[in-house]
């Protein structure tokens, strides 16, 4: 047990050392390049932990009804843990300063928690540690005055949305007198109107921390007033948490007629509201922002399946998704160097900068789903488990808005590919070998994924 | 109504109170104040039912949700300092620099 404790958890702990170390190292004015370096092989060797753990099918219940470490728990802290492992390559260069690493290893450490808790205490600690981090880190070091702004409205809703998933739990508990999840799972269709209340309080919660249409009112101000690589991690690592956190709780059990009918509207409502409001767009971020919030519709419209096929469905979206927003901030940086974020720097790009350029491309289009591309195979698998479970009309509905979206990501690719304009001046910005080692190893995932798109599915079965 | 759905039903009255107050109050102070009032109407709504079962689950996640909390308003200070320093202002009307 004692040794199950200390293996089970390996990657929280390495995470917990890390901080540690870089507190020391900030306290006694360490060399500031090793919080990048010390981030880089911590992430690296809980990957490896993780990855071995699989494939020995190791899975225990480390602290009953608190902590469980299942498939499940293995497979999505490793998703979450390769993409802060990629942000935080392609980070090294721009982020100096040891504060931002404590951060973004405390907001990882968060999202670990999150995956293997299987009770409501530790998933609500993880929720708190996932979100606190990412406000200071958003002020931190950029002393600008819109992004305090952004952060302080982040942190007010995201307050409130911790608020309602605490009271919708505090409803549960009522009805159960337990806060584990297998019990909740058990009772959420059975415990009559007080349990329909708080499911839908506790998915209003979710829809707020995921910006999903009509609680999304944060995102495009907290997207678009940071720098670029924190936009980046609060689009990728800290939406797939949210959204894995969900799966965590509602697992595979189908979910009543009336908390369906509810996230069918909220869903379609998001991708068309997303999608329409990203066209008229003119900054990257605020651009990302909205496709986010189209996003965050196709994940939670994945929650009305009833067939089983929501984890496996999840877990590929919310990691693509992860990944192509990564290495899309990554080669826009690339790009255009500095802190402007214009579409129009982005004219003729390809005359100056083809790799970045055709990577960008290739992640705008898998965005928009275009077939060979693993973001397609993601929308199909969801849209899969959506019309099997007899949901056609609005999966149609869903569908005719997803096709809204190809017209703005493709006004990116034009924008590229464009020669009629004047290029963008060329230069490359100081250090960005260590954002193509980033970008290269995020595509090499990338391409796995396109090659191997069941890789959830056997992983979740194999035992 | 026995006394613990009573209480249930107040902590669900000033959840919504909090909610209201965040939503429609333009002091960034009140804001704040506001939210650790839906934070505390959770904790008696916890501390009711872990009474009414006897359990222990319901305690122990009130001394986390205040721990929380407070990290929670430590944070919203310090942003909230950076913000009025250069504002001069706690009116919520006052930060148009982001519009959606």
């Amino acid at each position: 047990m004692a040794t199950d404790l200390i293996y089970g958890l390996l990657p929280e702990h390495l995470l917990l050392a890390l901080i540690l170390v870089l507190m020391l190292v900030e306290i006694f004015h360490g060399d500031r390049k090793l919080g990048g370096v010390l981030f880089t092989l911590a992430a690296a060797a809980g990957c490896a932990v993780l990855a071995v753990q699989l494939s020995n099918g190791y899975t225990v219940n480390l602290v009953p009804t608190e902590i469980t470490i299942d498939r499940f728990a293995l497979i999505a802290r490793l998703v979450i843990l390769g993409c802060g492992l990629i942000l935080g390559i392609c980070s090294l260069a721009t982020s100096s300063s040891c504060k931002f690493w404590m951060l973004l290893a405390s907001s990882l450490l968060g999202a670990l928690t999150i995956m293997d808790s299987a009770g409501f205490i530790s998933l609500f600690i993880g929720i708190e540690m996932l979100s606190l981090p990412a406000f200071a880190m958003m002020v931190s070091g950029d002393g600008t005055s819109s992004a305090s702004e952004g952060a302080f409205k982040y942190l007010v809703l995201s307050s409130v949305a911790t608020a309602l998933i605490l009271f919708g739990l505090s409803l549960v508990y009522g009805v159960t007198g337990s806060l584990s999840i297998s019990v909740f799972m058990a009772t959420v269709n059975a415990g009559g109107a007080q349990s329909i209340a708080a499911t839908v309080i506790i998915l209003s919660g979710f829809f707020l921390k995921a910006a999903v249409f009509p609680f999304h009112a944060w995102a495009p101000d907290a997207y678009s007033s940071v720098r670029i690589h924190i936009t980046a991690f609060l689009a990728s690592v800290i939406k797939a948490a949210v959204v894995l956190a969900l799966v965590r709780i509602f697992s595979t059990i189908a979910l009543s007629a009336e908390v369906v009918s509810v996230i069918i509207v909220l869903s379609v409502a998001s991708i068309f509201y997303g999608n329409t409001t990203a066209i008229k767009q003119g900054a990257f971020k605020k651009l990302l922002a909205y496709s986010s919030i189209a996003h965050a519709g196709y994940m939670m419209f994945a929650l009305i399946d009833s067939t089983g096929g929501r984890t496996e469905a999840l877990l590929y979206y919310a990691s693509v998704y992860a990944l192509t927003t990564i290495i899309a901030c990554a080669c826009f940086s690339l790009i255009v160097p500095g802190d402007r974020d214009d579409l129009g720097q982005l004219d003729g790009a390809f005359a100056t900068h083809p790799v970045a350029s055709v990577l960008l491309a290739l992640c705008v289009l898998s965005m928009a789903g275009i077939p060979p591309l693993p973001g397609f195979l993601a929308k199909f698998l969801i849209f899969k488990s959506v019309i099997a479970s007899g949901h056609i009309t609005p999966a149609v509905i869903a569908f005719v808005g997803s096709y809204i979206g190809v017209i703005f990501y493709l006004g990116i690719v034009y924008r590229l590919f464009s020669t009629a304009s004047v290029p963008a001046e060329a230069g490359e910005a100081a250090g960005s070998g260590l954002v193509w080692s980033g970008v290269f190893l995020g595509s090499v995932v990338f391409i796995l994924f396109m090659l191997v798109p069941g890789v959830f599915h056997s992983l979740l079965l194999t035992v | 109504m026995d006394r613990y759905q009573f209480l249930v039903a107040l902590a669900g009255l000033i959840f919504t109170l909090g909610l209201l107050g965040v939503v429609i109050r333009r002091n960034l102070l009140v804001v704040m104040m506001c939210l650790e009032i839906m934070l505390n109407a959770v904790v008696l709504s916890f501390v009711t039912t872990a009474v009414r079962t006897q359990s222990i689950p319901g305690v122990a996640m009130t001394f986390f949700i205040y721990v929380a909390a407070s990290c929670e308003v430590a944070l919203a200070m310090a942003i909230m300092v950076i913000l009025v320093r250069r504002r001069h202002s706690l009116d919520v009307g006052t930060f148009q620099d982001l519009k959606g």
